[in-house]
């Protein structure tokens, strides 16, 4: 036999021991004891080179020592502050600015920023001229920060703020990271989910420490000294899209830990608060302290009794309990981990911390931080830069010439009402595409109209571009809105790529017109009906995300992002959004499944139109297609609500276990969302 | 409540091919072919090689079916043949670190059954077809010929390269292979490396440069590959590095031709035209050859042909010329795309022990279409200013005819797309080709490229003879003759006085057809200069809107959406900063992102 055909039968036979199934077990475990190496994707790394001739987006001239924009960065322009320019050299005191888009003053930049602010006070209060520089970026992450740093260190600074922490919750890239799979995963299939978050915790940890040595090497061992602002998230304004408990710790649980709920529920309803807690305390039993919603009812009931401290936990916990939503988009938030973890670090550097939920306590009597001090989950209200900021000024006069003036907020620099304005209604765009319900977007909407009436045009140009489904640069209405809307706005609406229907953004608008006169209702339905009804479209695909998205972190089904090419159903009640004349009667056409359902056996899914029911279909575990005719008596002029409750039998999983640990030894995020239903497709005609 | 099961069509079959290059997706329904389209027209991913699932959800959208009403998925490879010869790579003398550690990762990547029962929850039957016989019968059962010989030559699908084989009625078998890694489609994208165009695309562009050449190195190409017995040939592997290294040739090869490779982009100079010239006469040379072969083995009247090398036109028009067969069929995608196609009609004969098709292959407008009330909403809801021809494709015809004959460059969309490479007269740039100026003015603006590319003429098909040496309809543009038309042609005439013609057919290109007699009736050419639309490194576009974006992007005169006409001179200044803005193609990184994100989150 010759060489090449030796080799080739070796090659057969390799590849069909592999392919066949004890084949691919036992690769998989030579692969996780590492007997056989195959070599990992690269882990984060935070000390990347950075060049030395430049800080962010701006770069050195070599011949007058001067920073300018560099041209071939221009796409990220827009994440940094407007600053055309700096020197090298510095004049007076010289101040700089690091963090995220909550220190960019997001929905008021680059009209109004935290940086300007505190220029501003410090030149009031320090006595040489000040200049803060403000390299703040949205999303920046550790990388960010760490190259920041780094490229800033020549710039002579008097002393370095970071306003960070918001941005480093970031699961899959800490799971590439873990050496040990295999460990992991024996962890996980121990502990349940709480492996997980404390293996995505030491991710983080060592990022913090990475991050300070850096900030040491490069600042506070050359006598610069590093003032911390630590961010606080808006825990009474904010509702997360309702949590159910990790799918794996719940298995067999998941029904038990849902009739509690309701029964805890029904006692909050009925005034037993102190009993209603006992109930709580066996929710938490089945979900191990993980499931937002558990502690959502719990802060319920503490609000009520009026234990303040207790309340403002249970709310923590609702917010760091997202950490092992594996399915949703997170929006950015620092948790009780990372502050103490960057707490303890900062402090072997002796960094000032300025801690806002400290902060918003004493100036603004705040023990439990919302809407006063915030414009969504973490960026700030006017009040609230204008609170931190001069707490931070005060830090700052008292390091550098010793003094304990107390800095009222109220001699800080306040935006316009113009800017206001904006800024409200760029926060209920952000609100109403983040998932927060029509109450919180018709605050900010009406509040926009408040501080000035005539944003109401922009708001129906912007209701005009949301709801023709092409993309915005396309759209009619847009080049009028860029000519009339302020900067802030432009700069949101040109790199806005998310649209949805956005019924309840618009019902937001439609309520703050009529605060001030204006009846735009009828307008809005008539463009609802000539885009997007039924009867005009033919047939109506309900799982295209324009239409089953109200909010981004609920985008499935998004090519190149979404993991399956179907939908999965993340709550036990489905909601969808379609527009009909509402005169005849509509044809559903779907393909469905329920994949926890036991073999052969199937259940009815509940299929309802604006809450009345209008007839059931059958899932089993495998996809199966169902028509299902709704009457015309059903379905009205206008935005209908169509809804799908998954069977209740089907909330016990039992293979979901299995499945993770195979998803953690190949280092992907594994599912822990419990999954209700499945859709392929779905359609109304 | 219904069950839709209770109306199932019989033989609901998909093919499906990724993984590689140029993902695809066909249907079948009773083994009659419905759809085909490839994943990148959807995507925008140029060659996307993820699981088509946005071509598959077209597929059972045309065919009216639910994914639960498809009898059976075929997959056009065996994932474990596949496996064996990239282990049989790394364990190799010499193979570098780097191919061991990927062959090492790929022993634990999840198979294309689990992918695709993961990405859609599909439960229901899959089955293998293995490359060469997808390729196979992507000709065979699409020829329209009850009996023929199959000839299928690519780079490399599992171990085989080359395959000969026999169909008869339903029935068809390969009986002989050449094996990895004696490839002549490797021996061809070597040299298209050395010459400094991309593997897996560049090498038409080889096969363009080649008539600028002469065949000066034929001796020193001959020594890359021995011919054998019987079907077999040889590479001579010391001239090749793929084996061993992250490069197709090695340093032999540049000893051989004394010269260093070609930097990419760099100018093209006498001698890489003598080499590309050189490649060609001897590509035709082993064709020629082996179709004798396969000819004393099948003695038909008949060829089919397909495999990534198939796409030779030159060679199949010299192979049709010269060989021994007197007809020849040439799959249109000839490449991978094309192997869904055989996969399924593989399956569908497996599953019947019918031929899925009788008939030849007519038409590739197998893609998706766009009715007119969709476009006039886009247009309407979107700031355009354009003229509305609706009811009146008379007015339609005469407009765009007339702005042809006065030397405009037209955006063409129409109907359903093509499946395939090539664009035919659906999603077509189209032009006069009788100017001097037209094939620089289209390359320099819309093409981007290198200048030495002829286009193609697309000619109605009652009036080839007096223009083009061709004895058959050539509706795929799949071979090249010569020109003799008494008009001067210089856009669409090759420097060896040859071009790709396609044949219009009044009955398959019904609206296409109609457009080249108006431009006749005006100019007396019942020819047009045809190439795709798409620009310089975007895939050919799918939709309106790729359409639009196309045209703003390369300044196209006017572009021609179904009944409807948009000149560019009325294009808003916000949709060119909007079109700068969007990438020509979205990269896999960048689709991992997803486009659906606001930057600044
Ligand atoms: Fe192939």
């Amino acid at each position: 036999m010759t060489m090449i055909n030796q080799y080739r039968k070796l090659a057969d036979e390799l590849a069909r021991d592999v392919s066949s199934q004890n084949g691919s077990g036992l690769v998989k475990q030579l692969i996780q004891t590492g007997l056989l190496q195959v070599p990992t994707q690269a882990v984060n790394n935070l000390n990347r080179i950075q060049t030395e001739d430049r800080v962010g987006i701006w770069k050195i001239n070599a011949e007058n020592e001067e920073y300018v924009r560099d041209q071939s960065t221009s796409k990220d322009w827009p994440f940094w502050s407007a600053l055309a320019g700096f020197k090298k050299q510095k004049t007076g005191k010289r101040f700089l600015f690091l963090g995220e888009s909550v220190a960019r003053g997001m929905f008021y930049d680059p009209i109004y920023t935290p940086a300007k602010v505190l220029e501003s006070l410090l030149n009031t209060q320090l006595d040489e001229d000040v200049e803060v520089l403000d390299f703040a970026k949205t999303n920046a992450s550790f990388e960010t920060l760490v190259e920041v740093a780094q490229g800033a260190k020549c710039l002579d600074a008097d002393g370095v703020i970071i306003f960070a922490g918001n941005n480093w919750l970031k699961g899959e890239g800490y799971l590439k990271s873990f050496e040990d799979a295999l460990a992991l995963s024996s962890e996980y299939k121990e502990q349940g989910p709480a492996a997980i978050k404390d293996a995505i915790e030491r991710g983080i940890a060592k990022n913090i420490e990475s991050l300070v040595d850096t900030l040491e090497e490069t600042f506070t061992s050359q006598g610069v000294p590093l003032y911390w602002v630590l961010p606080e998230f808006n825990l009474t304004g904010w509702k997360e899209i309702t949590q159910y408990p990790p799918s794996s710790i719940a298995s067999t649980d998941q029904p038990l830990w849902h009739e509690l709920r309701d029964e805890a529920m029904q006692l909050i309803e009925q005034g037993q608060f102190e009993a209603s807690l006992d109930v709580i305390k066996k929710m938490e039993q089945g979900d191990g302290g993980l499931a937002a919603q558990t502690q959502y009812i719990a802060a319920q009931a503490y609000k009520q009794i009026g234990d303040d401290k207790a309340y403002k936990e249970a709310l923590e916990r609702a917010r760091d309990a997202v950490l092992l939503n594996t399915q949703m988009r997170l929006v950015p938030r620092i948790t009780n981990h990372i502050k103490q973890t960057l707490t303890t670090e900062l402090s072997r550097v002796e960094a000032h911390i300025i801690d806002l939920a400290k902060v918003f306590n004493d100036s603004l009597d705040l023990p439990v931080a919302g809407n006063e001090v915030f414009l969504d989950y973490c960026h700030l209200s006017s009040t609230g830069i204008r609170v931190s900021m001069a707490a931070l000024a005060q830090r700052i006069s008292h390091q550098v010439q010793g003094d304990d003036v107390h800095i009222a907020f109220e001699s800080a620099l306040a935006p316009c009402a113009d800017t206001e304005s904006s800024a409200h209604l760029l926060a209920a765009i952000h609100n109403a595409h983040w998932g927060q319900d029509i109450d919180c977007v018709e605050y900010y909407c009406k509040k926009a109209v408040q501080y000035n009436a005539s944003i109401v045009d922009t708001m129906t140009m912007l209701m005009e571009v949301q709801n023709v489904n092409v993309p915005t640069w396309m759209n009619k209405p847009t080049s009028e809105l860029l000519e009339k809307a302020c900067t802030q706005i432009q700069r949101y609406i040109t790199s806005m790529e998310f649209k949805c229907l956005d019924t309840t953004l618009c019902d937001g608008f439609v309520k703050a017109a009529q605060e001030v006169g204006q009846d735009i209702s009828a307008q809005l339905l008539e463009l609802q009906i000539q885009q997007h009804a039924v009867e005009v479209k033919g047939q109506h695909d309900l799982l295209d995300p324009y239409y089953h998205v109200d909010a981004f972190c609920n985008t499935q089904m998004v090519e190149g992002v979404s993991k399956f090419d179907y939908y999965n159903a993340l709550s036990p009640v489905s909601e969808f959004d379609f527009v009909s004349k509402g005169e005849r009667h509509l044809s559903l056409n779907i393909t469905c499944s329920s994949k926890l359902a036991n073999k052969g056996v199937t259940a009815a899914v509940q299929v309802k139109v604006n809450g009345e029911s209008v007839g059931k279909i059958e899932v089993g575990q495998t996809w199966s297609t169902a028509q299902l005719d709704i009457d015309a008596m059903y379905i009205r002029s206008g935005v209908n609500r169509l809804t799908l409750e998954w069977p209740e039998e089907h909330r016990i999983n039992t293979g979901v276990i299995e499945d993770n640990c195979a998803m953690l030894q190949a280092r992907q995020l594994p599912i822990l969302s419990p999954v209700f239903g499945e859709i392929y497709s779905m359609t109304l005609a | 409540m219904d069950n839709k099961n209770q109306f199932k069509p019989s033989n609901v079959i998909v093919g499906i091919s990724f993984g590689y290059h140029d993902s695809s997706c066909c249907i079948m329904k009773d083994g009659e072919l419905v759809a085909a389209v490839q994943e990148e027209r959807f995507s925008r991913v140029k060659n996307d090689k993820s699981f088509p699932q946005q071509s598959l959800r077209y597929c059972l959208e045309v065919a009216q079916v639910t994914l639960d009403q498809v009898d059976c998925i075929a997959y056009y490879e065996c994932p474990e043949k596949k496996l064996s010869r990239q282990i049989w790579m790394g364990i190799q003398k010499g193979a570098s670190a780097h191919y061991k550690a990927k062959v090492a990762a790929q022993l634990t990547q999840p198979s294309p059954m689990d992918i695709i029962r993961q990405k859609t929850g599909y439960s229901g039957d899959i089955e293998i077809v293995e490359h060469h016989l997808s390729h196979a019968a992507s000709t065979f059962y699409f020829s329209g010929f009850d009996e023929a010989a199959v000839l299928t030559v690519d780079g490399v699908g599992e171990w085989s390269t080359t395959s000969y084989g026999k169909g008869a009625h339903s029935k068809l078998e390969l009986f002989e292979e050449v094996s990895f890694p004696d490839s002549i489609g490797l021996l061809y994208s070597t040299v298209t490396s050395y010459l400094g165009f991309k593997v897996n695309s560049g090498e038409y562009k080889v096969m363009g440069l080649a008539p600028y050449g002469k065949p000066r190195y034929a001796k020193q190409i001959r020594q890359l590959i021995e011919l054998k017995d019987k079907g077999q040939f040889a590479l001579n592997m010391k001239y090749f590095a793929f084996l061993q290294q992250e490069c197709m040739y090695s340093e032999e090869l540049i000893k051989l031709f004394n010269t260093p490779a070609r930097e990419p982009e760099s100018a093209i100079l006498q001698f890489h035209k003598d080499i590309a010239k050189s490649l060609q006469v001897v590509l035709e040379e082993i064709l020629l050859e082996k179709v004798r072969y396969l000819h004393e083995q099948v003695p038909s009247k008949n060829l089919c042909m397909a495999g990534g090398v198939a796409l030779n036109c030159v060679a199949n028009g010299r192979i049709k010329r010269e060989g021994p067969f007197e007809n020849l069929f040439v799959q249109p995608a000839s490449g991978d795309a094309g192997t869904s196609l055989g996969a399924a009609a593989v399956v569908y004969q497996r599953r019947t022990s019918k031929r899925p098709s009788s008939e030849k292959l007519k038409s590739v407008l197998l893609g998706p279409e766009y009715d007119s009330t969709y476009i006039k909403n886009l247009l309407v809801s979107s700031n355009a200013t354009f003229e509305d021809f609706s009811g009146n494709e008379e007015g339609l015809l005469n407009y765009v005819a007339t702005q042809l004959a006065d030397g405009k460059v037209i955006g063409w969309f129409q109907g359903r797309m093509e499946f395939g490479p090539r664009s035919l007269g659906a999603r077509s740039i189209l032009a006069d080709p009788r100017g001097e100026e037209m094939r620089d003015k289209i390359n320099a603006l819309v093409k981007k490229r290198e200048s030495f590319r002829p286009f193609a003429p697309a000619i109605m098909e009652d009036k080839v003879a007096p223009h083009f040496d061709l004895d058959t309809d050539s509706p795929f543009m799949l071979e090249t003759c010569q020109v003799k038309s008494s008009l001067y042609l210089p856009a669409i005439t090759h420097v060896d006085n040859s071009a790709r013609v396609q044949t219009v057919n009044p009955n398959y290109e019904n609206r296409f057809y109609k457009l080249l007699s108006h431009f006749n009736r005006i100019t007396d050419c019942p020819i047009l200069l045809n190439t795709s639309f798409n620009v310089r490194g975007e895939p050919i576009v799918c939709s309106p809107l790729d359409a639009i974006m196309c045209f703003v992007r390369a300044e196209i005169d006017f572009l021609v959406l179904e009944d409807f006409v948009l000149s560019q001179e009325m294009v808003p200044e916000l949709w060119k900063v909007g079109v700068l803005n969007t990438p020509i193609s979205k990269q896999s990184d960048e689709k991992s992102i997803g486009h659906a994100v606001y930057s600044f989150m």
